[in-house]
């Protein structure tokens, strides 16, 4: 059966430079996964992706592509834009002059080939200052932002954030052990630019999502004690993971059926198949040869978080399994097999194309693409050209070199609200913040009080924090629009996250001693004394070269009003800009 | 499709040792109050003052272990039933409702609090409530010849229709927001407070005119640390005038709206509030403080001046497919039923507690048989409804038959309702005084009977 690749390494290697006197295999285990993910489609250092039939996947080749000559380069303001849709922010003015000398294809090419930062690699190195070295759940959130703040690979940070906002996993009810967290993001990381059919096994099989949705120790109906299979991971692996409720047309519209209602794409039976046909999985550790094992497993062993669930065929139901459409598994097939019946099922059901499609757009380019953009998406989902389905590599070009999200739309609609944490993290990586360790202490950032209402793996449920169908009430529903950002945005999180960012400027930087992320002002304060050149760069580094006339003339105007003679009036402009900035609707935004 | 649940947090400890976290992390210094302006409200006594409080329990509730049966052969029932899920029966708070002929109920054993609001006639129970479009048997189930809502047993569908009534179209507006449209005058001051909620977005309280739920933060936290919005410098100078700017771009305007209305908040609230204190000690958990300032709010009422209001408090974390069903359910119903019984307290101290009614409301229910380790999504639940003007002590509705595959069952022991979320709604909304609007409120009112009998 084809595991994926990590994990395949992770139990085939022996553990290498155990640490701290030879203590602790699963260090040795998930150091292992981590030189072992440049050799599996990690990255590879500019290993080209190919399909099964040898031909080259769209923007993997041997070669990268040429540089764009002078006249064609991208403009300044195209190549911010891309910076704010497909990373976490420019560092400078220089990583915007360096994307249109490189060009988009080649910028691409070269992100693609990119290795990933290992999350599970982070917990590794951290664990020791844990007094009982053990890995804690703040290290995982530090590794996400040690990653999104100075990690190269930035396309797949973004593109693995995306991702792991559709298959969600929380550390909020219940607790999850930091290397599944990790592990679960190594994976995301992993499957960033590979087939959305691996993803959804390796997510399906992963650990972490067992634990999360229960798929984990889900046992064959047994009438006598009226249990049945647990549904949770059945249920939302349709309704949330891949096809949604309702029947799709590629262009994302819903069908509607002969009584112009909306077709829905399963019912109860169908959530029944599917959780007989994942029944039957449990840790890695367990020996299937001992059914008493099913029900039990260490979660204190680190590479139980680590590796795939492993099928218990006694477990697993035996009874046929209706699926999607007219598809029904036969009786007695092994778990494995019904689990790899399954998977193709649901990844080959039309909707997957503009479902996903639909939601990479909006958390990448725009809460309101067209429907002729998400045709075009789904047709790369459904075919990159060389006759392969669900190729997120292509997809994912495609989203970003598409002509809606290269050329902004003139009108009251286009773009999207920044996502909080992603404005913060543009805040941090615009200003240059670092820490005299190297690190950061970046955990909790989802109270609405006094943090940024939303925080990586803290979302409320398997909903995620927002809804791509939300509708803002107002003018926005008014008008037929989605506007996923604001269900997290109320009179009372504006108030928290602002707050939070004036204290961000204010205090000059985030965090306590060596790992406090420190800003670094000085070479906005350098061009404090002219309004002009200030309001400029803040419009490069933030704005995108898309700071609206009368955001500019305002900032101008602030400036000019407030003393510049000394470093500490300097230094007060640039907070005030800041601030400015942190409020303005044409920063939060992206267009 | 709507609303997971954004501002929802589950009550574990996790969380609540983050929010302790959170809290030391930061502090805010709120501006100087002197410096803002006069409330525009005139102050008017509400005399006819009345308030719901809708407490919502994200997830879907396991309503089999809110309400058991505790007659013997309908115990052993339950018992066999639900396996590794059943509550052992001397655990159970027996309450004995004035209306089932003597059988006894026993209650979920942390709902110390709801057991004793009961046993005063001040909370009644509602039996197997849920959503409908219309009233359903089994055998139309079985044969689909009636309409059914959609989506059922969807978590976000089904949270829509609890809030909005309507099960056969994607909500945009919830039924106390509609309802609080047509109860308050258009050109009533502090139109917007009308809808309050303590718990981020949700639909309930959405109008469909231009009510929109207003959030208020549980801690009372309101103001901007770094901008004065009368101030003259030049920082506030730039952000009024940033705020001001009228925006052609919708989601610009949208960002502006929900800014302008959070200092709006700011300055109408915190006037409101600055002498609304409460003898009543609240839990300190995060539905303790979310009811806590619904009480403040209550107490506050004259300042704003508004005669009805709609408040929203929720609570996540129920969605127990897993084995830590019984403990977490424990913990998150005993959190319930002491802030709840602490609530009605505060209103007994404001003299209010017959003008303010709470109900429970939920996804759905759980399946009455096991998945092995916890349960799954069902349909019908158990609620209850807390307040001086309730009919308390009395079950409402028909408790099931809780033979699976029997009359009442849809498969596993997925309840079909007996009670639709219209019929609550309206027989609370006759109670707030909305009596002609309900089948404007409730598009399928006429389906079933308007009105519960559990009002004064």
């Amino acid at each position: 059966m084809d595991q994926p690749c990590l994990f395949e390494s992770n139990l085939a290697l022996p553990a290498q430079r155990p640490r701290n006197g030879g203590r602790a295999s699963a260090t040795g285990l998930a150091l292992a996964a981590l030189l072992a993910l440049s050799a599996c489609g990690g990255g590879g250092g500019g290993a080209p992706a190919t399909n099964p039939d040898g031909s080259t996947l769209a923007g993997s080749g041997n070669e990268p592509p040429a540089q764009p000559v002078v006249a064609n380069r991208p403009s300044q303001q195209d190549a911010a834009r891309m910076l704010i849709q497909a990373t976490f922010g420019a560092t400078s003015v220089d990583d915007i002059e360096a994307l249109r000398v490189e060009g988009f294809e080649r910028w691409l090419w070269n992100q693609f080939n990119t290795p990933a930062m290992s999350h599970t690699g982070y917990l590794d190195a951290q664990r020791s200052r844990n007094e009982k070295s053990r890995a804690t759940e703040e290290m995982s959130y530090e590794a996400v932002w040690q990653q999104w703040l100075t990690g190269p690979d930035q396309l797949r940070a973004r593109v693995s954030f995306a991702l792991g906002q559709i298959v969600v996993i929380s550390n909020v009810a219940p607790d999850l052990r930091p290397y599944a967290m990790s592990s679960y993001l190594d994976m995301l990381n992993r499957n960033a630019f590979g087939n959305y059919r691996t993803l959804l096994k390796d997510v399906t099989l992963h650990p972490a999502m067992g634990y999360y949705l229960n798929m984990m120790k889900s046992e064959k109906d047994d009438p006598a004690q009226g249990i049945h299979p647990n549904e949770n991971y059945a249920r939302e692996v349709l309704q949330l993971f891949s096809i949604g409720l309702v029947e799709l047309n590629p262009d994302g519209s819903v069908k509607l059926g002969s009584d112009g209602k909306p077709i829905p794409t399963y019912g109860e039976a169908e959530v029944k198949g599917f959780a007989k046909a994942f029944s039957g999985w449990t840790f890695a550790s367990q020996d299937p040869a001992r059914p008493s094992q099913f029900q039990k497993g260490d979660e204190n062993l680190d590479s139980n978080w680590t590796t795939p669930m492993r099928a218990f065929a006694s477990k697993h139901s035996p009874e046929a399994k209706k699926l999607l459409g007219s598809t029904t598994l036969p009786a007695g097939q092994t778990p494995e097999k019904d689990l790899e019946d399954a998977i193709d099922v649901i990844f080959n059901h039309p909707n997957v194309g503009p479902f996903i499609g639909r939601q990479l757009i909006q958390r990448l380019v725009t809460s309101n693409p067209s429907r002729a953009y998400i045709a075009r998406v789904t047709a790369v989902f459904n075919n990159n050209g060389a006759g392969v389905r669900g190729d997120l590599k292509s997809v994912v070009q495609t989203i970003l070199l598409d002509p809606e999200a290269r050329v902004p739309a003139t009108g009251s609609s286009y773009g999207k609200q920044r996502e909080p944490v992603i404005r913060f993290a543009n805040y941090l990586r615009a200003l240059g913040a670092r820490s005299s360790s190297g690190i950061n202490a970046i955990h909790y950032l989802d109270s609405t009080d006094d943090g940024l209402g939303q925080s990586p793996l803290l979302a409320p449920s398997v909903f995620n924090f927002f809804s791509p169908n939300y509708r803002q009430p107002g003018a926005v529903a008014r008008a037929g629009l989605y506007a996923p950002e604001f269900q997290i945005t109320t009179e009372t999180s504006v108030v928290g996250s602002l707050n939070f960012f004036a204290n961000l400027i204010h205090n000059g930087g985030y965090g306590w001693d060596d790992n406090r992320m420190v800003l670094n002002t000085k070479p906005l304060e350098a061009l404090a004394s002219d309004p002009g050149a200030l309001v400029a760069r803040i419009d490069a580094l933030f704005f995108g070269y898309q700071m609206g006339s009368s955001t500019r003339e305002r900032l101008t105007r602030m400036l000019a009003a407030m003393p510049g003679g000394n470093d500490y009036q300097r230094k007060e402009r640039v907070q005030a800009a800041l601030i400015v900035t942190a409020i303005s609707p044409d920063y939060v935004i992206q267009k | 499709m709507n609303h997971p649940h954004p501002g929802s947090s589950g009550g574990t400890q996790l969380q609540r040792r983050r929010l302790l976290k959170l809290a030391g992390a930061a502090g805010l210094s709120g501006l100087g109050l002197g410096t803002l302006s006069h409330l525009t409200a005139a102050a008017q006594s509400a005399t006819d003052y009345k308030a719901l409080v809708y407490l919502f329990m994200y997830g879907g509730n396991d309503g089999n272990n809110l309400l058991v049966p505790l007659e013997p052969s309908l115990y052993n029932q339950y018992q066999q039933a639900r396996s590794n899920l059943a509550l052992p029966r001397e655990a159970l708070l027996p309450i004995a409702p004035g209306n089932s002929a003597g059988l006894q109920y026993g209650l979920h054993p942390a709902m110390g609090g709801i057991q004793s609001l009961f046993g005063q006639g001040k909370a009644a129970l509602l039996a197997n409530i849920g959503t409908l479009a219309v009233p359903t048997s089994r055998s139309q189930w079985n044969a689909r010849s009636v309409p059914l809502p959609d989506n059922l047993f969807s978590h976000s569908d089904q949270q829509a229709q609890w809030q909005s009534a309507i099960v056969d179209d994607a909500p945009r507006s919830g039924w106390g927001g509609r309802m609080m449209e047509r109860l308050l005058a258009t050109d009533a001051a502090n139109r917007g407070y009308g809808v309050l909620s303590m718990a981020g977005g949700n639909l309930w309280e959405n109008g469909d005119r231009s009510l929109a739920a207003y959030k208020v933060s549980a801690s009372g936290n309101f103001g901007f640390d770094f901008y004065d919005p009368v101030g003259r410098d030049p920082l506030s100078t730039a952000i009024t005038e940033t705020l001001a700017e009228r925006r052609e771009h919708l989601l610009e305007q949208a960002w502006n709206d929900v800014v302008g209305r959070s200092i709006e908040n700011q300055r109408v609230l915190t006037q409101a509030l600055e002498r609304s204190t409460l003898a009543t000690v609240f839990p300190d958990t995060n539905l303790g403080s979310q009811l806590r300032m619904v009480a403040r709010l209550v107490a506050a009422r004259s300042r704003l001046g508004l005669q009805r209001q709609c408040f929203f408090c929720s609570i996540g974390g129920f969605d127990t497919h897993g084995d830590d069903q019984l403990q977490r359910q424990n913990e998150l119903l005993g959190e319930i039923s002491n802030a709840v019984a602490a609530f009605y307290a505060a209103t007994v101290e404001l003299g209010m507690q017959n003008n303010v009614t709470l109900f429970s409301g939920s996804d759905f229910g759980r399946t009455f048989q096991s998945n092995g380790q916890g349960s799954d999504h069902a349909w019908g639940s158990h609620h209850f409804v807390v307040g001086g003007a309730v009919k308390g002590g009395q079950l409402v509705g028909r408790f099931p038959d809780l033979t699976v595959n029997g009359p009442d069952d849809a498969g596993d022991g997925k309840w079909i309702p007996g009670v639709s979320v219209d019929q609550l709604g309206a027989t609370l909304g006759r109670w707030f005084g909305a009596g002609s609007a309900l089948n404007e409120v409730f598009p399928r009112l006429v389906n079933f009977d308007a009105d519960l009998g559990f009002m004064v």
